[in-house]
């Protein structure tokens, strides 16, 4: 989102910034873009330039005493350089690791000075209340959460894109009627919001609007506005797992709990995907994760488990039926899947059984095989050599209550 | 001769410099505060998050070695929720380690 705003409108944010910082008394200013958003770095090279050019930046601007120039810094990609601390760590050249705070960086921030750092997208609303006056933008949005809001729409739903709201809307006007419902009339399942550390709302939480603390009270976030949705197809474990494995590559390492934690978490919603969890497990993984989002130093760690406790509070049932049963209710979970050869396309050329890796395939030769189930490691070879697609997964025969 | 501040420490008040953090002036009470990379004047990055402590009106544990006092603050060094806290911590350290270590050379008996 704060992309889409450095590429279109890159003259708003340094108008903000000169703004911010002509009430700041500040004379520098930095902006720390991703390196990875070449099209958005080169525009505001451009705009910069411009502002340069036309007496906006540098010394004494509109004939003023006031001096304030920017300089652009370049990240490399990493998702903690978001927390303030650590990026400016990264702006001054260190490794992208949070401070321990207080000193906030009000107090103490970049190179140990004062420093006023703000959200791209927060900048960008700053020069139209400025222009317009502080009751029209209180006008927009709700009493606590006024103005508009940026969300990046994404996942199962139809139609993809940025779009931006007053804060008011209900989560259900966004996915149904500016979003267009799920594609194939699925059905709907949750919504995620606020990036990868953000919650799963399930559908009887879809009446909240998005508002900053109304997301708060159900235990999410407005993060970064990402909107992803998720429809019947998806496995609930699966997505944890998924946000989970995000947080694991992405946790800077400094400090244990996050560093170990996630680790320990993802390892365990592992176990659970391939059928082998039990059900003190769950008691952990609560556990665990609300001790990870207490002791981390910043918040990456403090908002990490959040995925996974909202996924293990509202879809509790999902995770018995995989620990029980040891059913994935969607057949995602590869592993919770029984592989069957179907007779009549089977040709019996034997590629597959030549190629599993513990010989679980039996038939003789142009004779119908069959897989051994006891055997089968699920290893997917099967699947991807046979030319027939005669190998077929099946969700795996239910012998307990969780039927659908 | 520098300032002084009062600070509230598992329910006793505390006058101390007003440069400290919260792990010298509880070592400076008697209070102990367990930790593992705190290495006064080298190493005070709050990293392992063993010296956690609660602090009241901050939303999360707070690491006791980095953790600046300020006038009027109350710190509870052992409450149920910070021993949780830590032992759940070390056992997540210790499930990342070795564990071999009595043979181990970095050990001195
Ligand atoms: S001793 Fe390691 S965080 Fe304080």
């Amino acid at each position: 989102m704060d992309c889409s705003l450095l590429e279109d409108d890159p003259h708003s944010v340094i108008e903000a910034m000169s703004i911010a910082a002509y009430a700041t008394n500040s004379q520098y200013g930095y902006v720390y873009v991703r390196a990875e958003y070449p099209m958005g770095i080169h525009r505001l090279v451009i705009a910069i330039e411009q502002a340069r050019e036309y007496g906006l930046l540098g010394n004494q601007i509109l004939g003023t005493t006031f001096n304030f120039d920017l300089e652009i810094r370049y990240g490399a990609g990493a998702f903690v350089c978001g927390e303030e601390t650590a990026l400016l760590n990264s702006v001054e050249g260190k490794r992208g690791e949070p401070r321990p705070r207080p000193p906030y960086p009000a107090e103490k921030g970049l190179f140990q000075k004062s420093t006023l750092l703000n959200n791209v997208e927060t900048y960008g609303n700053i020069a139209q209340i400025i222009l317009y006056g502080a009751d029209w933008y209180k006008g927009m949005g709700t009493k606590r959460s006024s103005g508009t809001k940026v969300f990046a729409l994404g996942g199962k739903i139809n139609n993809v894109g940025l779009l931006e709201v007053p804060m008011e809307i209900t989560l259900k006007e966004i996915i149904y009627d500016i979003g267009g419902g799920i594609p194939d009339n699925k059905k709907f399942k949750a919504v995620q919001t606020g990036g990868p550390s953000g919650c799963c709302i399930p559908e009887s939480l879809l009446d909240v609007s998005v508002e900053y603390d109304e997301l708060i009270k159900i235990g999410s976030m407005m993060g970064s506005g990402g909107l992803i949705v998720m429809d019947e197809d998806n496995c609930m474990i699966d997505i944890a797992k998924f946000y989970l494995d995000f947080t694991v590559d992405e946790s800077c390492g400094k400090c244990s709990p996050c560093m170990i934690g996630t680790k320990r978490l993802h390892q365990i919603l592992e176990k659970i995907t391939k059928g082998k969890g039990t059900k003190e497990v769950l008691t952990t993984l609560h556990d665990l994760s609300i001790a990870i989002k207490d002791m981390s130093m910043c918040g990456l760690g403090q908002t990490a488990p959040d995925p996974m406790l909202s996924t293990l509070h509202y879809f509790r049932d999902e995770y018995l039926a995989h620990i029980e049963v040891h059913h994935c209710p969607v057949g995602v979970c590869k592993e919770l899947l029984e592989y069957t050869i179907i007779a009549d396309k089977c040709k019996g050329y034997m590629l597959c059984s030549r190629h599993c890796p513990v010989g679980a395939i039996k038939g003789a030769i142009k004779q119908p095989h069959i897989i051994e189930l006891e055997e089968c490691i699920k290893c997917w070879r099967c699947v991807s050599k046979c030319k027939f697609n005669s190998i077929v997964l099946n969700k795996a025969t239910l012998k307990g209550i969780h039927n659908e | 001769m520098s300032e002084k501040v009062s600070i509230t420490i598992n329910g006793n008040v505390y006058a101390v410099d007003k440069e400290l953090t919260v792990l010298q002036t509880a070592k400076s009470a008697n209070i102990n505060i367990p930790t593992l990379c705190y290495l006064k004047d080298i190493n005070e990055i709050g990293a392992c998050r063993m010296c956690l402590v609660e602090v009241e009106g901050m939303r999360t544990l707070q690491a006791a070695c980095v953790f600046p006092i300020r006038e009027g603050m109350v710190v509870y060094t052992s409450s149920p929720r910070v021993r949780e806290a830590r032992r759940m911590n070390l056992e997540l350290i210790l499930s990342n380690h070795e564990r071999s270590c009595f043979k181990c050379t970095k050990k001195s008996l």
